[in-house]
């Protein structure tokens, strides 16, 4: 989730209205579903759980939200003028990154807290909204140092720059590998044999996206009058909401906003897009969903304040407007939540639930606890692993089943790289993290484990199941058998164990546990080449179980 | 001073060992004089000397002393003689040869004896075929009066500093000959009685036996008839026991799902590894788009692909997706895939829980419904975050549920887990809910703690799974709880490694 950093005093200026501190922090700051993470002097660190609203992630967004809760003046519908200027796109960028959405903003007073702000959301709606820049990424221009019309193309690798912060040209290919920019991101576009260009009509580059803007054009400095915004990536959906709240946010400075022609060829488009749209929202709709009854007067009141244009239709109805960076609005219950939130949640009505008890617990959690009761009571300690694990101790150690873990192919760590299909590997582990400790060492562990099953939908299948390691110098067969039988008839069942094989148990102690011709698991003694693979010197014991067969069985 | 009463008390509570020491302070005060006059044994009366001094009847100091005692071979000596004795008493009744004594003499010993006795002109030697030896009178006479070496012999251990002029004399020789005596710093206790062992010794200690131990014996034979028990130090600190335990992070889980049953909810569960349809289509989060990026999730090598569940339910969320499934809503406006939502991969959230139940044709409505699974996500591992967690999580499903209901539920919760009075509601963002909301509540021992998040399913993800009303969602950071309760810091500590600590665990009680 987003943090915003943010100066308070900046923050009072945007809203127009002093408050303290105490009021931000107890109440005007969960307007935006945020929370203040730290307070140092005037600097603000706000967590905001939206994060699917970029357009609060900026002081001018949050101080936005804040005004119009205050009931503050806001002109809500943004209007652009134009700019006459024209952005060609063209088609060699078809596979590469084909979609741009621009706009001029001029009379822009940049001081040091907007230029701050302007960077922190340009990098938030990139990094979250914009998929680390593969989506959007954006670009901000000194427009008094372009000379139109702009072309957007894709240029031979050969091609030559000032990269920003640089002092010589670098090829394209030279900014990838060289420009810190180009080694972070440079694996957007690597792929590919030409990359995108912004250029103007003297030949000067603009910048090359989504990696890094040019040292003379993409220079913005507290001197900067007037602004070039470009976004560009593949969907004009996130184009279009990136490139208005980078405006709204620049508006809200008192900048002019002005429309540019993105002509693609046939297909002309005057961005930005400042769409607006409606939704009705349905009163009756509205108290059936949150318990809460109120009047149309009332709703068009806490929609006003929630930054929406509210028109009455009819007597339940209500017109609600607002503009396209509001991507979140797909229902009339995404209106409805605002208005909640304005209405204040802890002001809302409160309710017993309207739905009878339905108490089930599923039998083999039961008896899971009854078991590890049990087994507790015979000395055991029961231990808690993770359903991942790693092939080493699967494979290396001899802890092979016979049945082929599901594993995982972006790991984070080599530790964790495959899921159980046992939980004995596991006990071996914690009794080779524990050689130092007092003997005997009893220890047992429940859990689901992961099998490759076919027959069902998810092609895996989770039973519990039930393991029992003792480590000690006299442990024996008889020892492990014991404890198993001591499971089996507290819970009243017959098993029967028959002679087998299996690698990680010494060849002849070891046992197939089955009851009414099912395999239910095995008992025996574990092989001391296993031992010696986990450093262990005293014997181990034990058995495991298939926990959810046998409580289908009672 | 103590009372009459209070001195009868602390005599009840007195130890055979101290019963038997503590009078035999008023006339000695060494170990060594203990161990003689009580006849016990030196480890008992230093037990006892030290349960005394706990309890404040004596002061005990330590005297170092340099102790003559008897070496292996004196020990041996004092059984049979010493050698010089030996060869006399062979000689007193007919003179002997050499090899006639090496029978009751080795020749170290014979060697030995021969300068000895010479010097003491006890003995006459003639060179014949071998050594002739025969005793004089002056020899007759030592064998009569005996050995001074043996009589100071058989008195040791002695303080070495406190000698008589004889003994002197016999440890200066003797310490000369071979391992016949040796010297040894001892370390002895020198009790002083306190005042309170001067009050029980007067007061008197009765020598009426008290039963100590009971045994099978005093049992069946009715021995303890008209006894007095030996009063026990019920203050005294014992061993501990070592026994098995339960995990308290699995009797937590346990506990957590007894309340949720007690709060009236079905138990359900899920796969491990789901569906990207369940994890995510289902829940209405948009294929190839950021908002499907609120999390990172695991993928799998191989199998790669699950089935999906039957076409109607399939297409439903397909055209939710689409075109809004006329939910009212505008839908996410992309081509969905169903390769896309056929890939398989470790459940990210228990609430991929939900819309698979939901989706169950058998499904009772209306119905409270909960889970307690563990999740998988590749995060950087740190003391908050691990790959593998527990959560827990629900929903509710009936006619006429609403918003307000939910935030009472919510406060049910916030009674029944954590105990909190105070509690607040906040809005927050969960991708599937509209509107969302947040439970913070004040726990009586941790303070105010986020608990649990909450919303109402989109209609988006209820309707296409052909649930009409609203579905009341909710999910818990059940391990964040656990921490608290358990007093962990570290995530990774509720997979506990040692077995030390598990050993040495606490009872939880949620």
């Amino acid at each position: 989730m987003p943090t915003i950093e943010c100066s308070f005093k900046d923050l009072k200026k945007l809203i127009g209205k002093p408050i303290t501190y105490t009021e931000l922090e107890k109440e005007l700051i969960l307007y935006v579903k945020g929370e203040i993470e730290s307070k140092e002097r005037d600097n603000l660190k706000i967590e905001v759980a939206e994060t699917n609203r970029p357009d609060l992630w900026s002081t001018e967004g949050i101080a936005r939200e804040i005004k119009c809760k205050l009931g503050l003046k806001y002109n809500n519908l943004l209007k652009c003028r134009k700019s006459g200027l024209t952005v060609k796109v063209h088609p060699n960028l078809k596979n590469i990154r084909p979609r741009t959405s621009c706009a001029v903003v001029k009379n822009v007073k940049l001081t040091n807290e907007i230029l701050i702000q302007l960077i922190q959301l340009q990098e938030k709606i990139c990094n979250t909204f914009g998929a680390k820049r593969e989506q959007v990424a954006i670009g901000v221009y000194d427009y008094n140092k372009i000379t139109g019309p702009i072309e957007y193309k894709a240029y031979p690798k050969t091609h030559k720059f000032i990269p920003l912060e640089f002092d010589k040209e670098l090829t394209l290919s030279q900014i990838l590998q060289k420009h810190p920019k180009g080694r972070e991101y440079g694996k957007l576009l690597e792929k590919f044999d030409k990359y995108p260009l912004f250029i103007d009509s003297v030949g000067q580059v603009l910048s090359m996206p989504p990696i890094i803007n040019s040292n003379h054009t993409g220079k913005v400095t507290l001197n900067t009058k007037n602004l070039f915004i470009e976004c560009s990536g593949f969907d004009d959906r996130y184009l279009d909401v990136a490139l208005d709240i980078m405006v709204l946010a620049l508006h809200d400075r008192g900048g002019i906003v002005e429309g540019v022609n993105v002509d693609y060829g046939k297909v002309k488009k005057t961005t930005p897009f400042l769409e607006e749209k409606s939704i009705s929202l349905n009163l009756d709709r509205f108290e059936k969903i949150s318990g809460l009854r109120i009047s149309q007067v009332e709703a068009m009141k806490l929609l006003k304040k929630s930054n929406f244009i509210a028109k009455a239709k009819g007597k339940n109805l209500v017109d609600v407007k607002f503009q396209n960076y509001r991507q979140d609005i797909m229902h009339q219950v995404d209106i409805m939540e605002d208005l909640l939130i304005t209405y204040g949640y802890n002001n809302l009505p409160v309710e017993e639930l309207n739905v009878l008890p339905t108490p089930y617990l599923r039998p083999v959690e039961k008896w899971s606890r009854k078991i590890a009761g049990l087994l507790a009571g015979t000395g055991g300690i029961e231990v808690m692993n993770y359903m991942l694990t790693n092939k080493e101790d699967l494979q290396k150690n001899v802890m092979h089943n016979g049945i082929e873990p599901i594993e995982i192919s972006n790991p984070v760590s080599k530790n964790w790289n495959i899921f159980r299909t046992w939980l004995i590997p596991g006990l071996m582990h914690f009794l080779s993290k524990n050689i130092k400790q007092e003997y005997p060492q009893r220890i047992f562990e429940i859990g689901e484990v992961v099998l490759p099953d076919a027959n069902t939908e998810t092609k895996t299948s989770n039973p519990v199941s039930l393991a029992f390691l003792i480590a000690s110098a006299d442990a024996d067969f008889t020892t492990a058998k014991q404890a198993m039988q001591h499971v089996f008839d507290y819970i009243g069942l017959k098993q029967k164990t028959v002679e087998t094989k299996h690698d990680s148990f010494i060849p002849g102690r070891v046992g197939r546990i089955t009851c009414s011709g099912k395999t239910l698991g095995y008992v025996g003694e574990i092989n001391p080449e296993v031992l010696a693979n986990f450093g262990m010197e005293l014997p181990v014991v034990g058995f495991e179980l298939n926990l959810t067969e046998i409580v289908e069985m009672l | 001073m103590e009372k009459q009463q209070d001195i009868k008390n602390i005599i009840k509570k007195l130890h055979p060992l101290e019963r038997r020491v503590l009078p035999a302070l008023a006339d000695c005060n060494t170990e060594t004089l203990l161990e003689k006059t009580t006849s016990l044994k030196q480890v008992e009366v230093v037990r006892a000397l030290q349960w005394l001094y706990n309890k404040r009847m004596v002061n005990l100091s330590e005297k170092i002393t340099e102790l003559v005692e008897l070496d292996s071979n004196g020990i041996e000596f004092l059984k049979t003689g010493l050698p010089e004795k030996r060869f006399l008493q062979a000689l007193s009744t007919e003179k002997k040869t050499f090899s006639q004594l090496l029978k009751v003499l080795s020749k170290e010993e014979i060697n030995m004896a021969i300068g000895l006795l010479k010097s003491k002109a006890a003995i006459t030697v003639r060179k014949e075929e071998e050594l002739v030896f025969s005793i004089t009178n002056q020899g007759k006479k030592i064998l009569e009066k005996g050995f001074m070496e043996e009589r100071f012999l058989q008195k040791l251990p002695l303080n070495k500093n406190e000698l008589e002029p004889e003994d002197k004399f016999c440890f200066d020789n003797l310490l000369k000959r071979k391992k016949i005596v040796k010297t040894t710093i001892r370390k002895e206790k020198i009790a002083k009685l306190l005042p309170l062992g001067e009050q029980i010794i007067k007061v008197g200690i009765s020598s009426r036996q008290v039963i100590d131990r009971l045994t099978p014996e005093i049992i069946k034979k009715d021995h303890y008839k008209g006894k007095e028990f030996r009063a026990y130090d019920v203050e005294i600190n014992v061993p501990k026991i070592k026994g098995g335990k339960t995990h308290p992070y699995a009797d937590f889980v346990f506990q957590a799902r007894q309340k949720l049953v007690e709060m009236g909810f079905t138990e359900t569960t899920g796969p491990i590894i789901e569906t990207e349809f369940f994890n995510f289509d289902a829940l209405y989060q948009p294929q190839n788009h950021p908002a499907r990026n609120w999390t990172d999730t695991y993928a799998i090598k191989q199998p790669k692909y699950g089935r999906l569940p039957d076409k109607k339910t399939v297409q439903a969320v397909k055209n939710a997706h689409e075109n809004g499934a006329g939910t009212g809503s505008t839908g996410w406006k992309y081509k969905w895939s169903e390769t896309i939502a056929k890939q398989l991969m470790p459940r990210a959230h228990d609430t991929a829980i939900t819309p698979r139940e939901l989706s169950r044709k058998d499904l009772k409505i209306p119905g409270r419904y909960f889970t307690i699974v563990r999740c998988f996500r590749p995060d950087v591992i740190d003391a908050t975050h691990a790959v593998e967690f527990n959560q827990l999580g629900g929903f509710v499903v009936g006619d006429n549920l609403n918003f307000a209901q939910l935030l009472g539920l919510l406060k049910d919760f916030a009674q029944n887990l954590t105990g909190a009075k105070e509690f607040k509601y906040f809005p927050d963002y969960f991708p599937f809910v509209e509107p969302g909301v947040q439970l913070s509540a004040k726990h009586p021992k941790f303070g105010w703690m986020e608990l649990c998040g909450a919303g109402i399913g989109r209609p988006e993800l209820s309707e296409p799974l052909g649930i009409k009303g609203p579905v009341l969602m909710w999910g818990f950071g059940i391990d964040r709880l656990a921490m608290l309760k358990l007093g962990i810091s570290d995530i990774r500590d509720l997979f506990q490694t040692n077995i030390k600590t598990l050993r040495e665990s606490k009872a939880v009680m949620l």
